[in-house]
């Protein structure tokens, strides 16, 4: 084990920020491991909440990039991955402002063929499907479902209560339930076939 | 609140972990009643199923990360490329081994023989412009000299000499016979003598290829053409192999790349060939792992791109068969991997072939320090171009 891994997301964010006591090679290091630790939960949020390949990517860097360019050794980080999501949030939101609220037929076949690891059927529905959520019920589902915040956390993310959370999230599965209806009768229906 | 809503918000608390203990016993009887609560379960269940198996959400792409570290001005040589190298080493090391194989075969192997371009009975024959040669031919004959009695007769026969004929009589026709036969006993004297009357002259074109007796005289029958080594085949094959792992997931048969491979094959001798071959393949991967202290199942069928250093052991079966066994040694992007191929390829020209044989393939990976085995079967086909 390194000795960059041994420490906490507290001392790593604080080892980024001070380039006094540290060489640059023991700040990349320490950026290097936060971003070993929690860039699949701030990937899974870009790419979830954003839908396009492009866009959330771009999202996706430019939230560490934030973190990296905005460290600062006399900040007290408490809750990194809180942090970092709520600058992946604010970057997906101003992103999506920008953008055209739809998905063009070209670029829905476009994303499905330049997935090759999508190859669960109802999951590369999900992706899609959660597209045509409201913004509020998606972010709710993707943050817990995805990135396993709890009602209460999420609630301080977003600056709600955790009650309005779970209201988003059991309407957002109520909605997909509703949206791949046809995906789960036709299953349904296999399934009495084979049987 | 509608009692069905009632029942569903419920069973999602249920599902967060967060339903409270007394609600969990009449949930339950719900459950056990309602054949619609319980298809909502299920599809609930399976929507969070579906999340776990959404990987590409999951997993930074690698370019991404490369792009990220570059642009904060992280060195990619000491991260990303040993992450790289770390995941591509062994489909590098093989394509490299392949190479170098391959090289050291064509290095150490003797020049081929110069083939002949056209048979031995036809580079013998001239084939410069056809010339007049001439020939001078002696002809001879017997010349029988009758001594007649009779001078008149002696005197009838000496105005018709050969001198006197045309080259063309002279040739062809006999002497003229005596005008008056004398019988033998009464010839005073009979003289034979062999002597040469002319000389001839003839103009006789030499040979050429075009003279039918000679076209006629080079008909003979085909050999064989020789085996040339070393010699290349390329390979392009479909494969229709099965994962024997099974997982709940279709495999990733998206394109027809997704199965099909591409060999480059050196052959050696009659026998003997080796090469590389790459090609993408579905597996079927269920392995599991820890994360936040759960441990979790996954699954997944993704096409695999892969690489392998190949030996070839062919043999002949008539005009036209070679019946092979072929094994592989390389790696996927995930591990290890090993290919058994048997087969035939049917050549009814010396420079293409079908083939058509089973193929095997078993690939090892490792995930949080715990390996685990995929193997494929099923059938392989395709076509050779050798060259």
């Amino acid at each position: 084990m390194s000795d960059v891994e041994a420490l906490s997301d507290a001392e790593l964010y604080t080892r980024i920020g001070d380039s006094t006591r540290y060489s640059k090679r023991e700040r990349d290091a320490a950026f290097a491991e936060i971003y070993r630790r929690h860039s699949p939960r701030i990937y899974a949020y870009c790419r979830r909440i954003m839908g396009n390949d492009a866009s959330a990517e771009d999202a996706f860097q430019e939230t560490f990039m934030r973190l990296f360019t905005s460290a600062d050794s006399t900040r007290i980080m408490t809750n990194l991955p809180a942090y970092l999501l709520r600058i992946a949030r604010n970057v997906c939101l101003n992103l999506k402002r920008s953008q055209h609220s739809t998905v063009e037929l070209e670029e829905y076949h476009a994303i499905t063929r330049e997935t090759p690891y999508e190859n669960d059927e109802l999951a590369e529905l999900l992706a899609h499907a959660l597209e045509l959520l409201p913004i509020e019920y998606r972010e709710a589902f993707v943050l817990h479902e995805y990135d396993g915040l709890s009602y209460a956390e999420i609630g301080q993310l977003v600056g709600t209560s955790a009650d309005v959370v779970k209201v988003r999230a059991f309407r957002a599965r109520q909605k997909l339930r509703k949206i791949l209806a046809p995906y789960f009768s036709d299953r349904t229906e296999d399934m009495n076939t084979s049987e | 609140m509608d009692y069905t809503e009632q029942y569903s918000e419920w069973l999602s608390a249920y599902l967060d972990g967060e339903l409270e203990p007394a609600l969990e016993e009449p949930l339950f009887a719900a459950l056990a009643t309602h054949a619609e609560l319980r298809l909502e379960f299920s599809e609930l269940l399976a929507l969070r199923r579906a999340v776990r198996n959404d990987l590409v959400a999951l997993v930074p792409p690698i370019s991404t990360t490369a792009a990220l570290f570059q642009s904060v001005g992280i060195g990619v040589g000491t991260s990303i490329v040993a992450g790289l190298l770390r995941k591509l080493w062994l489909p590098l090391a093989s394509a490299a081994v392949g190479a170098g194989l391959t090289w050291l075969g064509m290095t150490l192997s003797a020049p081929p023989a110069p083939v002949p371009t056209q048979s031995p009975l036809q580079v013998s024959l001239p084939v410069a412009a056809p010339e007049t040669t001439i020939v001078e031919r002696v002809v001879y004959r017997t010349r029988t000299v009758y001594v007649p009695t009779n001078p008149t007769v002696a005197a009838s026969s000496a105005e018709t000499t050969p001198a006197q004929q045309t080259p063309a009589e002279q040739d062809i026709k006999p002497s003229p016979p005596a005008q008056d036969f004398v019988p033998l006993a009464e010839l005073p004297e009979l003289r034979i003598s062999a002597s040469p009357l002319v000389v001839r002259r003839y103009a006789v074109p030499a040979p050429s290829l075009k003279d039918p007796a000679i076209e006629h005289s080079v008909e003979m029958p085909a050999l064989p053409a020789p085996e040339q080594f070393p010699q290349f085949r390329l390979i392009l094959r479909g494969l229709g192999t099965t994962s024997l792992v099974t997982v709940p997931q279709q495999p990733d048969r998206g394109s027809l790349l997704s199965t099909s491979a591409i060999g480059l094959q050196y052959t050696l001798s009659d026998h003997h060939a080796i090469g590389i071959d790459v090609g993408r393949e579905p597996f079927a991967m269920q392995f599991y792992g820890y994360s936040n202290e759960t441990r979790l199942r996954y699954e997944a069928y993704p096409a695999l791109l892969w690489g392998t250093a190949t030996y070839q052991w062919r043999t002949r079966v008539g005009q036209d068969f070679e019946p092979f066994a072929q094994i592989g040694i390389g790696a996927t992007e995930f591990g290890l991997l090993g290919r058994t191929t048997l087969g035939v390829v049917y050549r009814p020209v010396s420079s293409l072939g079908v083939l058509i044989g089973l193929e095997g393939a078993l690939m090892r990976y490792v995930y949080q320090s715990t390996p685990y085995w995929t193997p494929n079967v099923g059938i392989t086909y395709g076509v050779l171009f050798r060259f």
